[in-house]
């Protein structure tokens, strides 16, 4: 009892002195130095700080932004809040594409600081901005004790909704461009000829040419032998002269001429043969047989008989025997 | 089987690989896409596309699986200049233009002669976003293909040149027949001219063999044509080789391809920015 009346006395001067000491003014207080939060602490400083989001429009298309503003209020130093970076919140930063807005500087005097942000959903997903911590400096807690409380920014719910149609942008491409063609057609591979093809080819001619030169001597015999005829070049031209003999004015003369040059030029038939009979020995002696001798001789006769008796043969058939006759000769040359 | 085989099977890594050899089969057996169903496939989505061409951001996917379809029938072998045409104009309307002329060259060395195909090239090679002036202006521009093998397609060369022949024979067993000699003449002209022929396809052979030597690429996005194989070394040309642009391959190393552009000048380029093709 003794002690409990006489040491209240000192202990009131102590706390009198004490409290004369500190400052009066506890906003002026310094901060601790202990305990500043990690993360989500934002240099603000007040007592009982509220923070929240303020969101006009809750519902927003998809690939647009949401205007978000982080409101702190009663905040003692609001020039020195640092602006939370929602990028590096992953709460935000998988949801949102976050842009940062040019806010305006803060002055000294306000209680309140606005902290403006672009939003983007990144998918229809996103339904709500979400809360954030704010932790902040309260000069008026004792030491030690709550000098950094939390504040929060409640969740806001959102509507993301279906972006809107993009406006159709026409092709400009050509017309022609946008024709193909269709049907099983267009995997048919062309054909290309392979090296047998070329082949073939360079046999079908000469085997087409040799089929054509004995069928044609099998169904023109007379004029396969006229060919071999014109192989001696006498008889190529005794022949020619007997057949154009017709537009002469005098046929059996130019088939007797051309027959004699013939039989001058392959056989030696002196120049005194000129009749007829002279013509069939010369022919015997170059040991040309009688009965073909005796043919030339004829034709010879034939053709004095057209020039200088009345027309009794036609100069056609004395051509014709002509011809045959040189034929016979050329095939025993 | 017996009864330790059995009750192998039956334990937990049995039914595994039963389970594993059912899907493995039923794989095998599922039955393969026939050419004829992709073809369908890539008309119908061309046709999709085509429906929906006022709308390019619409369309232009259709046309990419059309594309996509044409290519899997050509991978598969099949080869015509329609199939070449399809699938060059169902990647230019996809909006890749360099894949558009590389299936045109694709489709060139297979039928070089196709007209429809040189005409389609020309006008995708007029696509082809190169510098109006500047030293790549006069460089990178291809140049249009030349030779009788772009005019005349081997069937019609192999019908000429054995009509020719045909005929030259024939004039000669007509001239043994009649002994006339202008059929030989006749003959022989024919002749000559099948010869000038087969000349004109023998240098026009050895004109590609100079020409086609190197595989040809396309450039399949803008990019720099660099003096090394490395991002750091200086442009060799100061203009960037647009996509579409098409260069004759040198060599490779490293990623980097060292290509030689039209009018000569060689460079690097990394080798995902080209794509090979036929010529």
């Amino acid at each position: 009892m003794t002690l409990g009346r006489f040491y209240p006395l000192p202990l009131l001067a102590l706390c009198l002195v004490c409290t004369l000491s500190a400052p009066h003014d506890p906003l002026l207080a310094q901060p601790a130095v202990f305990d500043e939060p990690s993360e989500h602490y934002y240099k603000a400083k007040g007592i009982g700080i509220v923070v929240k989001w303020e969101v006009p429009r809750t519902t927003v298309q998809e690939g647009r932004d949401l205007t978000v503003t982080l409101v702190i209020t009663r905040v003692m130093n609001p020039t020195e809040v640092v602006k939370p970076d929602l990028r590096k919140l992953p709460a935000f930063n998988d949801a949102f594409i976050v842009t940062d807005e040019a806010d305006p500087p803060p002055k000294p005097t306000d209680k309140e600081v606005r902290f403006k942000y672009k939003l983007r959903p990144r998918n229809r997903s996103v339904d709500q901005v979400p809360a954030l911590e704010f932790y902040y400096f309260n000069p008026a807690a004792p030491p030690g004790k709550k000098a950094f409380p939390q504040a929060r920014a409640d969740a806001v719910s959102i509507t993301v909704t279906e972006p809107p149609p993009k406006p159709a942008i026409p092709m400009t491409e050509e017309d022609r461009l946008f024709h193909v063609a269709t049907g099983p057609e267009v995997l048919h591979t062309p054909f290309v000829p392979c090296r047998w093809a070329w082949v073939a080819a360079a046999l079908l001619g000469p085997l087409a040419a040799v089929v054509w030169f004995f069928a044609w001597r099998r169904i023109y015999p007379d004029a396969a032998r006229l060919a071999h005829l014109r192989r001696s070049r006498a008889a190529r031209r005794a022949t020619d002269a007997i057949q154009k003999a017709s537009r002469t004015p005098d046929p059996p003369a130019t088939i007797a001429a051309a027959v004699l040059g013939y039989l001058r030029t392959r056989f030696p038939l002196p120049e005194s043969a000129v009749t007829p009979s002279e013509i069939a020995v010369a022919l015997v002696d170059a040991l040309v047989p009688e009965e073909v001798a005796e043919q030339i001789a004829d034709v010879f006769r034939a053709c004095d008989r057209a020039r200088f008796a009345p027309p009794s043969d036609s100069g056609l058939s004395i051509a014709s025997d002509a011809e045959a006759v040189i034929s016979r000769l050329e095939a025993i040359a | 089987m017996t009864t330790g085989e059995a009750v192998s099977v039956c334990t937990p890594s049995g039914y595994r690989i039963i389970a594993t050899l059912i899907v493995l089969l039923s794989a095998s057996s599922a039955p393969a896409s026939s050419p004829a169903d992709t073809l369908a496939q890539a008309e119908s989505a061309f046709a999709e596309g085509v429906a929906l061409r006022h709308d390019s951001a619409r369309a232009r996917p259709t046309f990419t699986r059309a594309a996509n379809a044409y290519d899997t029938l050509w991978n598969e072998g099949f080869r015509s200049p329609e199939l070449a045409i399809n699938r060059a104009r169902a990647h230019r309307l996809a909006g890749n233009l360099p894949k558009c002329i590389a299936a045109l060259h694709d489709g060139l060395a297979f039928a070089r002669f196709s007209r429809p195909l040189q005409v389609e090239l020309e006008d995708a090679r007029a696509a082809v976003l190169y510098p109006l002036d500047g030293e790549l202006a006069t460089q990178a521009r291809p140049k249009p293909l030349r030779g009788i093998s772009t005019r005349m397609s081997p069937t019609d060369a192999w019908l000429l040149a054995g009509s020719l022949w045909l005929l030259a024979c024939a004039g000669v067993a007509r001239f043994a027949m009649t002994r006339n000699p202008l059929w030989l003449a006749g003959a022989a002209m024919c002749l000559v001219v099948g010869l000038i022929l087969g000349g004109l396809w023998l240098q026009d052979a050895q004109q590609r063999i100079h020409d086609e030597s190197l595989p040809l690429l396309v450039v399949s996005d803008d990019v720099i044509l660099r003096r090394g194989n490395a991002a750091a070394y200086p442009p060799r040309i100061d203009a960037i080789l647009p996509k579409g642009a098409e260069v004759r391959e040198l060599t490779r190393r490293g990623g980097w391809v060292q290509v030689q552009i039209p009018g000569g000048a060689i460079g690097w380029l990394p080798e995902s920015a080209v794509i090979s093709c036929g010529g």
